[in-house]
């Protein structure tokens, strides 16, 4: 284990994480009807092989892989398809998803340990290919892409992200109190199936308890812990490579340029399960959390299942004022509760009246703590006014596309301005306008 | 399918908010102020409570005015124009006529604000412009006239009721410290040796006094007397990280520079020169301009790298005209001729763009 200090920019909110913190996690009902988008990942929605009428079982795929960018789905539990419709999922993002009602009776199978002393490479991709894993942090990259990086890039570094840096949720920390042994199973696996020498896993000071078992049980296989004090955005992928390696992921390049895969815990833990066991990606550690919550908790919900199903009048011990799909930080607020959980959900939040202020905004008073805090070093009221003034080319100049739109800014900012929310805008609005200008040079 | 909308608050993500606000920022601003204006009332009389709240309503009154013409939402809860207010008072002398910080007030608020587009679109320091202009418009009110105790017995009263109660002012038209200085400085350059003059004005018991604000021989704008209060204030921003401390010590250590290696009457005395040194902080406004006029973030670069720029040339332009024969002070004239060079310098003290490779490289290319 050792200590190496914290990220040179960014916030430290209130993290409110003792509230789930030490409560096991608790393993959700099947509900009556599941929702399963076919869209849960970054890139190409997962072609629907399932038809209305279809007897599927837990584990069936019924999405499958379209593309490079892509990944399976597969059904969450015993039923029959009903339908597939357009639904809106936690993002936003509107995506065809099956509707399965779900067996009242569900088969009891025990998993089956599968031999994999002397499995290949090769087959470790095929099976973490078939089991549909996605990057479970929230950015939901497929996972086999990484581990089979293009030729000419050589991977010497596997980065393991524990940080979990944003407030509020305590998912990762429960899987990896609960599952530890399997976790380093899995890390062990993923090294093998890399050819990297050096594991780091990075975890935040807030979480002792967790490094002490990950680096009890991690040091026979030479695993690096490193602890950093509590920052937000210590979990964001290429801050975590340039505080672990002092590597810097080159501006519109990928960790893979600089020899780095960085991988987060629950990931690992789901390809453990899908190589040992044969098991597909169908279920994942959600934090309910939040002031209007009776019984905050961590709970093991299966993908497809709606927030309204796990969540009913009689959890709220005051009315939730706002509902967030995911960290407060990046997370989106719900306008309802008819919104499934996917591979990529970390966390509900509920909300009452007195956690959120609705800002009031002024004028930028060029106070520079955007730019104090922001990881990516650059200048988000610059940026603020260029898309303000719809000048999004220009902004695009001052690296616009570097942003990755964590927040600190608009966390930090006075005049309470939605700074990241103009950038994300902007850089919808920088790439339309690119594409017009290169279909008017046409 | 229910897609209804909910009865949920939508917003964009972060969820969260520091809790800083504007309103919060400028209210701890005064409150810094606060008790330098206590012992300027100490110090003064209430005269100076006069002019400072008649300077703040002014402020929040042309503020009000600009909004309605300008038919935009009222502003002044945000605290600006009160700031504005209070440290345009702290640039006046105590017994100023009223006509001149309501004029200064307009200038402040109205022309160098409003006109520009209010609050954060003023390239220019408010108090700083109007003192500037109030200190043109007006000569003979407010330059060349030292307010001084009168009364002997009250001044060195402790009892504050007692000292307000029987104090008077004598305006006496002599020379402000720092323009005995300047005289005195010619005098060396021409040729005439350092007389005990030059030694008795920098004489610690003298500068003792500038820094306490108290005694004889103290004279100065309502802000510009007592430094200690000024310095607590200043700190009491640091500690609360709404000032960084870049610009006020960079500016600080450049003018002391400046001052040492470019024509140092006093090369051969350490002593002599760092009480030297001393007197020039101490004088002319120099603390209130540094740490608060100077540091205003509408008017400062945005970047520590930014802002040591800024101090710098801060540093230069008073150095400049405090040595040239014509006026001794500067601090306001180096603020607002520093802040029309805050584009500029926000343009070359970027920070640098994670993942271009400017920063600390990686290991491996």
């Amino acid at each position: 284990m050792q200590n190496k200090g914290s990220l040179y920019a960014g916030i430290c909110p209130s993290h409110y994480e003792e509230i789930t913190m030490h409560k096991p996690a608790i393993r959700a009902k099947v509900p009556e009807r599941l929702y399963i988008p076919l869209s849960q990942h970054i890139g190409a929605p997962a072609v629907s092989c399932v038809e209305p009428g279809y007897q599927v079982k837990k584990g069936t795929l019924i999405g499958k892989i379209n593309g490079i960018i892509s990944a399976n789905v597969h059904a969450s539990a015993d039923g029959t398809v009903e339908k597939i419709e357009k639904r809106r999922t936690g993002n936003g993002m509107i995506s065809d998803t099956v509707v399965i009602k779900t067996d009242p009776a569900q088969a009891e199978t025990e998993p089956v340990l599968q031999p994999v002393e002397n499995i290949t490479r090769e087959q470790i991709i095929r099976k973490i290919t078939d089991a549909g894993i996605v990057g479970m942090g929230g950015a939901t990259f497929p996972t086999q892409v990484k581990l089979a990086p293009p030729p000419g890039k050589t991977i010497d570094t596997l980065i393991i992200n524990a940080a979990e840096c944003e407030p509020y949720l305590t998912c990762d920390y429960r899987l990896m109190i609960e599952h530890t042994a399997e976790i380093i199973s899995g890390i062990v696996l993923l090294k093998k199936c890399l050819g990297v020498n050096r594991v780091i896993i990075g975890i935040e000071a807030d979480k002792p308890e967790a490094a002490k078992l990950l680096d009890e049980q991690g040091k026979i296989h030479n695993i690096e812990v490193f602890i950093f004090s509590v920052k937000y955005p210590q979990g964001a992928e290429k801050q975590l490579i340039f505080m672990s390696t002092g590597r810097q992921v080159p501006s519109g390049g990928l960790p893979m340029d600089i020899g780095c895969v960085v991988s987060n815990v629950a990931t690992i833990y789901a390809a453990y399960r899908a190589v040992y066991f044969n098991e597909s990606l169908t279920e994942r550690y959600i934090t309910f959390s939040g002031r209007a919550l009776k019984n905050p908790r961590n709970m093991i919900v299966k993908t497809g299942t709606l927030l309204g199903d796990l969540i009913n009048e009689n959890d709220f011990s005051d009315k939730p004022e706002k509902i967030i799909s995911g960290g407060p930080m990046m997370g989106f607020s719900l306008e309802n509760l008819d919104v499934p959980v996917t591979k990529g959900t970390s966390g509900f939040l509920f909300f009452s009246a007195q956690d959120y202020k609705k800002k009031k905004e002024y004028n930028c008073i060029s106070c520079g703590a955007c730019a104090f805090v922001c990881p990516a070093g650059l200048l988000p009221s610059e940026l603020l006014r260029l898309t303000e003034n719809m000048k999004y080319l220009k902004a695009m100049e001052n690296n616009l596309l570097d942003c990755m739109e964590c927040g600190s800014c608009s966390f930090v900012c006075p005049a309470g301005k939605q700074i990241v929310q103009s950038i994300k805008t902007a850089k919808q609005m920088a790439r339309n306008k690119l594409e017009f200008n290169v279909y008017c040079h046409l | 399918m229910n897609n209804q909308p909910g009865n949920f608050y939508i917003s964009p993500a972060p969820h969260l908010h520091s809790g800083r606000s504007v309103p919060v920022i400028m209210f701890t601003v005064f409150i810094s102020l606060l008790p330098a204006l206590a012992f300027s009332v100490y110090q003064f009389g209430l005269a100076s409570l006069y002019v400072t709240a008649l300077a703040v309503i002014s402020c929040l009154v042309f503020e009000l005015l600009g909004n309605k013409i300008k038919k935009e939402p009222i502003s002044i809860t945000d605290g600006s124009a009160a700031v504005t207010g209070i440290l345009f008072a702290f640039s006046l002398p105590p017994y100023v006529p009223a006509y001149i910080v309501i004029a200064g007030s307009f200038f402040a608020i109205i022309i160098v604000k409003a006109f520009f587009g209010g609050l954060g679109n003023n390239w220019i320091n408010p108090a700083a412009a109007a003192r500037i202009f109030v200190m043109f418009a007006w000569v003979p009110e407010l330059t060349g006239t030292c307010w001084i105790p009168a009364c002997t017995s009250a001044q060195n009263s402790f009892w504050v009721f007692e000292r307000l109660s029987r104090f008077k002012f004598d305006a006496l038209s002599f020379a402000t410290p720092l323009q005995q200085l300047a005289r005195l400085e010619g005098a060396i350059r021409t040729g005439a040796s350092p007389g005990t003059g030059i030694y008795e004005l920098i004489s610690p018991d003298n500068l003792k006094n500038l820094f306490w604000g108290i005694g004889p021989n103290v004279s100065g704008c309502i802000g510009e007397v007592p430094k200690l209060a000024l310095l607590a204030g200043a700190f009491f921003l640091f500690a609360r990280r709404i000032v960084f401390p870049v610009i006020p010590f960079t500016y600080i250590i450049f003018y002391i520079l400046l001052n040492t290696f470019i024509m140092n009457p006093f090369w051969s005395d350490p002593s002599a020169w760092l009480r030297y040194n001393l007197f020039h902080l101490l004088t002319g406004g120099f603390i209130a301009g540094a740490f608060f006029m100077a540091t205003d973030m509408v008017t400062s670069p945005i970047t520590p790298k930014g802002h040591l720029i800024f101090a710098a040339g801060l540093a230069l332009i008073t150095f400049i005209i405090r040595k040239g024969p014509g006026y001794p002070e500067g601090v306001s004239f180096a603020i607002v001729i520093m802040n029309a060079f805050v584009p500029l310098i926000n343009k070359f003290s970027r920070p640098a763009v994670f993942g271009t490779g400017s920063k600390k490289s990686g290991e491996k290319k």
